[in-house]
């Protein structure tokens, strides 16, 4: 990394032309990736990844950012140089005093990736895939990869502001295909922690394996999915993903401050059933979607987004935030140096309620039950939504039918928000990448099961 | 160190290290962007990057390591990082490098029309272009008004004699704004390439994105049962990455595409050719040769209902007994130039046949949806109502769902309008029979 005398020197060349705030962003990033396919390690890649990132901003209305990953002083200069360029007006008395702050992290590595073999991470993988196979005769193969990576990351600005983080993350993901005569069905598993190699300490891989296996082998049976508006409970974990989309990225200043979200000027309002609160969480000791500091230096905060159906909070950072005139969260996120900083999403979830999933599936008379989500996406000044299905059923009488399959859930976020009639009791989160302008950044979605009264399911039939 | 300096060291320590079988990939980016909002710059973005790839071949196993700033000094460290990485593959299958013999075509890429764009005042245009979309009192907010421009060079060498480079440079405009009635807010974008002289004006691809919002805010509520729908361009050429990856070899092999066995067997209607073209003038996606240095062929993996040919790399292709068809994209399958052979019907023509019926217009959740190995999809729709041959009222948002083998089947006629949208995918409009759409 950079030398302070250095970085202020960059800070000064930001400040040049204008501008009453400026950023550099550095980083040191290792990551390292192993694929297993048909029982073979199929691919083994790693790879470093150096940069720096010059951020100057004019109040709200204009941010000029750029970034090199060549690392020699004079394009350092120049990069910097090419941030001052953007804003192009005249240059402002700021003086600032680098000075170190400290943060103790909450999120403690055992057993960093860097201390374990390579060999290793690739006989995990054999190992689930093995057990995968020895599940049941009608799997076919398996597919999985072994991601690590290690991101160091030093952050200084004109407010005085020098501060490093070290994140390590680690992600294991399989599917496993069943084939039954002319019929050929996938389904997959993945576990991710802002921790080291412990995460795979005490895990038990027969039940994972077993898990994945019956998964498939149950898709062989499904059917297709009958169409029309229906009660639609959704499952915990990554049935949260519904929340993230539908709400989430609309609660983002990225969305806000361009005035282009269904949740602009409503904070104080009911946009939600009463049985939903809703928190997004930064600080959630080794959760995948969880960091000390945010990409623009500030801690990460516990965010209540919605109390008891009433919209409580935004995902705020600085820049946005000038110009909604509201302080910053902590959300503040990048993929990589390549990125301009935005708010983005850390861990995202539903807060308990008080029924139970028996008790949902009991009280719809005819509806589906969509047990594993696969992804969907959302439009937040229209409110649009898509969702696909991975895993569904159909209930009847109270009672879980036929499985079926090609389901997709269609409509307006915020009716679904207000559509939420029960909230389960068994809150749980899943990983994901999440996508958007500062790129794709590791976020938890999470709920407990969650019933809407109403949503439209579109099917094979 | 220039670039082609550290390439010559690391390429020397290779040989020095008696490292049999190496490749070294290097790319060089550099790009600019900017915003505007509310009348002003909001954003302004500039960027230089690169990146090198050294592979290092152990008995046909290939281990790959990438630094983006190294010194000299980390050579060594680089070189026993992917010599690592070799040593954890225990596939059986080989890896393989070319050693760059033979003819590689000439070939011309989309490129933007230089002189004009470096003479085009971008700021005034992003401006100008924001302010002619507020005139329309529909238009309720410009969300995005952008420019970028991306040019850079990469390069491929290895221990067999392989040495080729090219140039890239691209640039594109782009307008996403939300058009509002009442509490009905729809939103609609447009882009523009600036490889075409009317690039350059903003009332064209304003107007467009203008146009698509505020169609799409008076929906209506009907129920449209007909076993025809019609696919605008843009929206069967969103359907055709995942038919790409149908034709993969390594799809094939790995047993995820059903077409497995089935070369020179009919998959799709007659009239159905579908064409990778790696060469096609002034196309996105065309390139002389492939991520493995392989000079590019034009192919058609349909022709009239019939597999041709699947999409193979050095790898795959071995497996086979084939040559590679210079389909290598990274360390897997990719397309040149991939589009549907457009019919002789003009549009129309598709919109009398189809009756009463629905025209979908674009697809979402693209990313989600869709399962190679059961072929099964189920994907959002934007469209309008067919009705005497013209395309009318929007509809609210609906689904399509159907199976991406048989949808090859049901394919009634294509349009001869073909387009690419500034993408390697491009289709015509295309009359489609049995797919099931769902909606209000």
């Amino acid at each position: 990394m950079l030398d302070k005398n250095f970085t202020a020197v960059l800070l000064e060349e930001a400040l040049s032309q204008g501008g009453d705030f400026a950023e550099v962003f550095m980083e040191n990033s290792f990551s390292g990736s192993l694929v297993i396919g048909e029982r073979q390690i199929k691919e083994a890649a790693s790879s470093i990844d150096k940069g720096v990132g010059v951020r100057v901003c004019k109040g709200g209305e204009l941010q000029s950012y750029a970034f090199t990953n060549r690392l020699d002083k004079d394009s350092l200069i120049k990069t910097a140089r090419q941030a001052a360029a953007g804003i192009n007006e005249k240059k402002q008395n700021i003086h600032f005093n680098l000075q170190e702050n400290e943060l103790a992290s909450p999120h403690i590595i055992l057993k960093t990736q860097k201390d374990i073999s390579k060999m290793q991470k690739a006989d995990l993988l054999r190992d689930v895939s093995e057990r995968i196979y020895a599940a049941h005769p009608s799997i076919i193969r398996t597919d999985g990869s072994y991601l690590e990576e290690i991101q160091e990351v030093t952050i200084a600005n004109s407010n005085g502001l020098w501060i490093s983080d070290k994140r390590e993350r680690t992600r294991f993901s399989i599917s496993a295909q069943a084939q039954k005569g002319d019929r050929n069905e996938s389904a997959g598993e993945n576990i991710g922690a802002l921790k080291g190699f412990e995460l795979y300490d005490g895990w038990d891989k027969d039940e994972f394996a077993a898990q994945i296996a019956e998964a498939a082998i149950r898709k062989l049976e499904a059917r297709n999915c009958p169409s029309g508006k229906m009660p639609v409970i959704i499952n915990n974990k990554f049935g949260g993903v519904i929340f993230h989309e539908a709400c989430g990225h609309a609660l983002e200043a990225t969305a806000l401050a361009k005035r282009a979200s269904v949740f602009q000027d409503k904070l104080g309002q009911q946009i939600a059933s009463p049985l939903v609160s809703a928190v997004d969480d930064g600080t959630i000791p080794n959760a995948w979607g969880s960091q000390t500091i945010d990409d623009e230096g500030l801690k990460t905060q516990r965010n209540l987004l919605i109390k008891d159906g009433i919209l409580t909070g935004y995902l705020i950072d600085s820049f946005n935030g000038k110009r909604l005139g509201l302080a910053p969260t902590g959300s503040c996120r990048r993929e990589s140096y390549r990125y301009a900083p935005t708010s983005r999403m850390n861990n995202t979830f539903i807060l308990n309620g008080t029924s139970t999933l028996e008790e949902m599936i009991a009280a719809t008379d005819y509806g589906l039950f969509a047990s594993k989500m696969s992804g969907g996406s959302v439009n937040p000044a229209s409110g649009d939504f898509n969702f696909s299905v991975d895993e569904a059923y159909i209930i009847e009488k109270g009672k879980i039918k036929q499985q079926v399959k090609g389901a997709k859930l269609i409509g307006k976020g915020s009716e679904i928000l207000k559509n939420i009639d029960m909230v389960g009791n068994n809150l749980g989160l899943a990983c994901g990448m999440c996508g958007s302008v500062s790129g794709s950044v590791p976020t938890t979605v999470g709920q407990p099961a969650i019933r809407v009264s109403e949503i439209l399911v579109g099917g094979q039939e | 160190m220039l670039a082609d300096e550290f390439i010559e060291k690391l390429y020397a320590a290779c040989k020095s290290e008696n490292i049999g079988k190496f490749q070294i990939k290097y790319s060089f980016s550099a790009e600019e962007f900017l915003n505007v909002f509310d009348g002003q710059i909001s954003s302004r973005e500039n960027s230089q990057e690169q990146l090198y790839l050294l592979e290092i071949s152990k008995n046909g196993k290939v281990g790959r390591f990438g630094i983006s700033s190294p010194d000299e000094g980390d050579i060594p460290f680089i070189i026993s990082q992917a010599m690592e990485n070799a040593s954890l593959i225990d596939d059986a299958d080989e890896n393989f490098f070319y050693d760059g013999k033979g003819e590689y075509p000439r070939v011309l890429p989309y490129a933007p029309l230089a002189d004009k764009l470096n003479s085009l005042n971008k700021e005034d245009f992003l401006l100008a272009a924001e302010k002619r979309a507020y005139q329309n009192p529909l238009i309720d907010k410009v969300i995005r008004c952008s420019y970028s421009r991306n040019y850079g060079r990469s390069s491929i060498c290895n221990s067999l004699g392989l040495k080729q480079s090219k140039d890239f440079d691209s640039a594109s405009a782009g307008i996403y704004l939300s058009a509002k009635k009442g509490d009905v807010v729809k939103t609609a974008g447009e882009y523009v390439f600036f490889d075409k002289a009317e690039d350059f004006s903003v009332e064209n691809f304003v107007d467009k994105a203008v146009e698509k919002a505020v169609k799409r805010l008076e929906t209506i509520n009907k129920t449209i049962e007909n076993q025809y729908v019609v696919l605008s361009p843009r929206a069967f050429s969103s359907l055709l990455p995942k038919i790409a990856s149908l034709f993969s070899a390594k799809a094939v092999q790995d047993k995820k595409s059903r077409l497995c066995g089935k070369l020179g067997q009919k998959i799709a209607a007659d009239n159905v050719t579908i064409i990778d073209n790696p060469l096609l003038e002034k196309g996105f996606g065309t390139a002389a040769y492939d991520s493995e240095g392989i000079p590019t062929i034009y192919k058609e993996v349909i022709k009239n209902g019939i597999l041709q040919t699947y999409l193979y790399n050095l790898k795959t292709a071995h497996k086979d007994g084939v040559k590679s068809t210079g389909n290598a994209s990274g360390t897997g399958i990719g397309v040149g130039n991939f589009y549907l052979k457009p019919g002789e019907a003009s549009q129309q023509a598709l919109l009398d046949k189809a009756g009463n019926s629905i025209w979908i217009e674009s697809l979402n959740g693209l990313h989600a949806g869709f399962d190679i190995v059961s072929g099964d999809f189920s994907f959002g729709a934007e469209g309008f109502e067919i009705s005497r041959g013209k395309i009318g009222a929007a509809l609210e948002q609906f689904t399509i769902a159907g199976n991406i083998y048989q949808l090859l089947t049901d394919i009634v006629m294509a349009g001869d309008d073909l387009e690419f949208y500034g993408s390697k995918f491009g289709s015509p409009s295309v009359l489609v029979k049995g797919l099931k759409v769902s909606g209000e």
